[in-house]
């Protein structure tokens, strides 16, 4: 069982060139100070509004390397922490993800960590108080965090469910962020940057996402993200017509309602 | 097998005799039908021979008369054997539903019938693509707009009323696209204004005010359109073929400067009204079909009665807002001292010109000098007073004094003992304690309940919502299938049907440093089991009478559906009464008992009482969920206002605080109180009673049955 990614150091994760990411409230600096007193951090929001760009323009902006853990159900403790492996006849030991951050002083980031199993729960409280330690339950050690070393983890409280609400005991170790669809001028300089899009354009998918962001909770459950927007300026650009674009990239991405798309079609073309 | 070859009168006669024998006679022959049928081609005869037949084998008189009719319904109905399939049907199920009699007008009516046949064919109803109008004019900024038919074309702000059918475009895309126009002209009189001023009184001050109110019409209707054309170009351009007459009005010299003077977006309906003024004596009102009529009154009444409520709610928001602030600083002083009444202050940003696309209205509320974040609520309150008045007066700033958010009710306490100590007994009953917020103790057994039996009613309620909602009710039963069908692979067990590989790797590495292997290396597929157990409480109080009532148990008729494919565990209880000693609950269906025709007669006989007494019913539903054995518990209520009772005191705060207190007790029994109502005022105080993720406000009673299914969904998934 040899994986490549697996045999990657820590040192690589680190980003060479700045991220472009805008900033909509004063989140770097809360972030860097969270960071300078060794707290964990909680970005909170929907999908798509900049969370995983934030990570890597601050892991870059504080020189760590990034390791990022996007979260499933079965995702368990030793997924994290690291597991033995035979090699050639011989055990050998391998971190997980979170190990390595621990040693190499890099930034963990665990994307959407509601996901993960419940036991997951066991190394993440005990590296987010002020012990910071990881405990690795099959080697018998614990490994000390280096001072470099940060979690942050992600989590949509968008999604009603009770059977999935961040523990108490969780939630109240970290730092929480919130990030929401930035505003019209910040919005339109992202997607300015990002696609090359002229601005009247990316004024106009704007317009357009608000729209959808007006139907949430009355047929969405969500409404267009800065990503949607993003894809569908992509495709614009090269020459895909808008309203097709549109319909493609972003209404299609919302629902499966033949009703609401139909809806959200003719808002579309109401302004395309 | 009847002859590939057209058939000429002699053969056509014989034919529909073998079917007609029954009703002919001397005086009555196939001899004329047949006539007429020898002339149509080999097609049309075989087609009108094989309905001859069938229709004969239910009624021979019925299929005379169809014989007789036949060659000129083809005619009315242009050769189209579909159309006229349609139309044959028709009438035989006239016939099965009310006899003969009704069966031949339908046959003779052949013309009528096709007209509307070819009317359905390219015309669009409100029916078919009312909840696309609605979600799409929920995108559009603003109040919601609900859309209802009528056979007037106007708008009252908060409804748009639309005709039931458009047919008048060759297609069911320019049908449709008519709609949206109407939808879109409704929407931007709501939107950008128009009803903002006191029209009735403008126009009265007019000799002719009828002229005056036209007039006014033609000139807002200029001003809309230019606002729609900037703010959607794309709709603008995808409906300029509707606007003949408009361009028309705009080549006339007459009209050009009442054009000119609107051309800029930044014009208001105070323009309008000076147009008004300037040109009354010097134009004459055109009529332009898709604008449809200014509805004055209606429009005063909804809109004062909007404004009162509005107005109370904003003030009720804002002397919550200094109330926490008081307590804050109280707390902070450490004193007990009268702290000074804080003053609001709010005022209007200019918007980056970036922005003013959006048509947002950006406000910034400020308490003594502080700005202060408005909650989602007030930020839509703020939202709609703008749309009415166009500013936040001076007055709502004045927070409602200290008192009256706790009540407008706060009399003298009733006595419920003395009303019921006639028939009272506390036989069979239990009890139940009630928080008392003010004293800030438990009133010991204070709420006397008693579960009393629903009377069922036997009647088609239950398939009659199924197929009202038959689409709904396929697309939940999909969806439902899917999640009870969701297999998942449970990896790490100690059996299964496979071996985990990397748990078993991982094993294999420990066993091979002298750790022992661990026996879970297998991976089970199995369905997961939801182990959920839902309790649902039905508000029957008084208020509920009549359509809410009515969509409730629509509601509880879809949820029972999807509920019966999942296999969750579910109960549901109705709750009422009168005063604390007369608490209701009227179970409709036990948390073990089967979807069986008993519960449905209870559901279909549910019925309005009399108040809304909430923390009893919470009490006595988390103390029956406490004896189910299931690892998620869910309690929701289906609710149309806040708490109240008869017993003044419960009214207000009192009932908040009680039912609160309620709720919270079922959180500390592992139980999870979800709230789903239709009171607008709702953000008011479920926030508070809930937690703000805690409760679902449905805008549009028309929504609540599809909507309740679906909350439960999200909630479980
Ligand atoms: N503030 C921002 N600055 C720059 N780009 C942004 C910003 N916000 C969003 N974007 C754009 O949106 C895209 C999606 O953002 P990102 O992947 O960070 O979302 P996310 O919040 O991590 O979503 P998810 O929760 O689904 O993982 C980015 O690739 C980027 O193009
Ligand atoms: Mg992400």
């Amino acid at each position: 069982m040899e994986s490549g990614s697996q045999e990657v150091l820590a040192e690589e994760y680190v980003i060479k060139h700045e991220p472009y990411y805008e900033a909509v409230n004063d989140e770097l600096r809360i972030f860097e100070s969270a960071y300078q007193n060794k707290l964990p951090i909680l970005l909170k929001g929907p999908t798509g509004c900049g969370k995983t760009r934030f990570m890597e323009h601050m892991a870059w902006r504080l020189k760590r390397p990034l390791i990022t853990v996007s979260c499933h159900d079965d995702l368990t403790a030793s997924d994290l922490v690291g597991r033995y492996l035979i090699t050639s006849g011989e055990t050998v030991w391998v971190d997980g993800p979170l190990a390595k951050s621990v040693r190499a002083g890099a930034i963990c980031y665990l994307d959407e960590v509601i996901e993960a199993r419940k036991d997951t729960s066991v190394v993440i409280h005990p590296l987010t108080d002020n012990r910071r330690i990881l405990p690795m339950e099959k080697k018998g050690v614990v490994l000390k965090a280096e001072d470099e070393f940060c979690l942050a983890v992600s989590y949509n409280p968008g999604y009603q469910s009770v059977l999935k609400d961040l523990k108490q005991s969780t939630r109240q170790r970290f730092v929480a962020l919130e990030f929401d669809y930035p505003n019209v001028e910040t919005e339109i300089k992202i997607l300015v940057k990002e696609t090359d899009i002229s601005p009247d354009l990316a004024k106009a998918l704007i317009q357009f996402a608000h729209m959808t962001r007006n139907l949430k909770g009355n047929g969405l459950d969500e409404g267009a993200s800065t990503r949607l927007l993003v894809h569908a300026a992509l495709l614009i650009k090269d020459g895909i017509d808008p309203r097709t674009a549109c319909k493609t990239s972003i209404a299609q991405a919302l629902t499966d309602d033949t009703e609401i798309l139909s809806a959200i079609n003719e808002l579309c073309s109401s302004l395309f | 097998m009847q002859s590939q070859l057209k058939l000429n009168t002699e053969e056509m006669e014989e034919q529909l005799d073998k079917h007609l024998d029954p009703v002919l006679s001397f005086r009555r022959s196939a001899a004329l039908p047949a006539e007429k049928m020898a002339s149509l081609t080999i097609e049309q005869q075989q087609f009108g021979l094989h309905w001859v037949s069938v229709i004969a084998a239910t009624n021979a008189e019925m299929a005379y008369q169809f014989a007789a009719n036949y060659s000129n319904a083809i005619k009315d109905f242009k050769q189209n054997l579909e159309a006229l399939e349609s139309w044959i049907v028709e009438s035989m199920s006239a016939f099965d539903k009310k006899g003969l009699q009704l069966s031949m007008t339908v046959l003779h009516d052949s013309q009528k019938f096709a007209e509307n046949y070819f009317l359905k064919q390219r015309g669009v109803t409100l029916d078919e693509i009312k909840q696309i109008l609605a979600t799409f004019v929920c995108g559009l900024s603003g109040r919601p707009l609900k859309i209802e038919m009528a056979d007037r074309i106007y708008t009252d702000t908060e409804t748009l009323f639309l005709p039931n059918l458009i047919g008048d475009y060759d297609s069911k895309e320019e049908n449709f696209l008519y709609y949206k126009l109407l939808t879109v002209y409704l929407w931007a009189q709501n939107w950008y204004g128009t009803w903002r001023y006191d029209l009735d009184w403008t126009i009265q001050s007019y000799d002719d005010s009828k002229k005056a109110l036209l007039l006014f019409h033609n000139i807002e209707t200029i001003r809309l359109l230019q606002c729609v054309k900037y703010k959607l170009p794309g709709f603008y351009r995808q409906i300029t073929h509707f606007l003949d007459d408009y361009y028309q009005l705009q080549q006339s010299h007459h009209w050009q400067p009442v054009f000119f003077a609107l051309s800029n977006t930044n014009c208001t309906v105070e323009t309008s009204i000076n147009l008004l003024e300037q040109y009354y004596s010097l134009l004459d009102p055109v009529h332009l079909h898709f604008q449809g009529s200014l509805n004055t009154d209606e429009v005063e009444y909804i809109k004062s009665l909007r404004i009162i409520s509005e107005k109370k709610l904003f003030r009720n928001l804002l002397s919550k807002i200094s109330a926490e602030k008081k307590q804050k600083q109280k707390k902070k002083e450490n004193t007990n001292e009268q702290v000074a009444d804080s003053e609001f202050a709010i005022k209007k940003i200019p918007m980056l010109p970036e922005e003013q696309f959006t048509d947002a209205i950006n406000y910034e509320l400020s308490l003594d000098g502080q700005v202060i974040s408005p909650s989602v609520e007030m930020q839509s309150l703020i939202s709609s007073i703008y749309q009415d008045i166009g500013e936040i007066p001076e007055d709502y700033l004045a927070a409602a004094g200290p008192g009256q958010y706790i009540s407008e009710n706060d009399q003298a306490e009733d006595n419920g003992d003395d009303v019921w100590s006639g028939v009272y007994h506390e036989k069979d009953a239990s009890f139940y304690d009630e928080w008392d917020h003010i004293r800030q103790y438990y009133r010991k057994n204070w709420c006397v309940i008693r579960e009393v039996k629903v009377q069922g009613t036997d009647d088609d309620f239950i398939p009659k919502t199924l197929s009202k909602y038959k689409s709904i009710v396929k697309s939940l039963r999909r969806c439902f299938e899917e999640l009870k069908d969701e297999n998942k692979n449970f990896k790490r067990q100690t059996q299964g049907d496979e071996i985990d590989i990397d748990a078993a790797v991982e094993g294999y590495a420990d066993l091979s440093i002298g750790m022992e292997l661990s026996e879970q290396i297998f991976i089970r597929r199995q369905k997961e089991e939801r182990n959920i157990a839902v309790m649902f409480l039905v508000d029957m109080s008084g208020s509920t009478k009549g359509w809410i009532n009515c969509f409730e148990r629509e509601a509880l008729v879809l949820l029972c559906e999807s509920l019966e494919i999942l296999g969750d565990r579910y109960a549901i209880y109705g709750f009422s009464g009168t005063s604390r000693k007369r608490c209701e609950i009227y179970p409709i269906k036990h948390i073990y008992e089967d979807y069986n025709a008993e519960v449905k007669a209870r559901v279909s006989g549910i019925t309005a009482k009399d108040y809304t007494r909430m923390g009893f019913a919470i009490r006595h539903l988390s103390h029956l969920l406490d004896g189910v054995e299931a690892r998620t518990k869910l309690l929701i209520s289906l609710s149309d206002g806040k708490p109240e009772d008869y017993d003044s005191y419960y009214r207000g705060e009192y009932g908040i605080e009680d039912t609160r207190k309620a709720l919270f007790e079922a959180k500390r029994r592992n139980i999870h109180p979800y709230c789903i109502t239709i009171d607008k005022e709702a953000g008011d105080y479920l926030p508070h009673m809930y937690g703000a993720a805690n409760y679902a406000l449905i805008e549009d009673i028309n929504q609540l049955p599809r909507k309740v299914t679906d909350i439960y969904r999200k909630l479980t998934t």
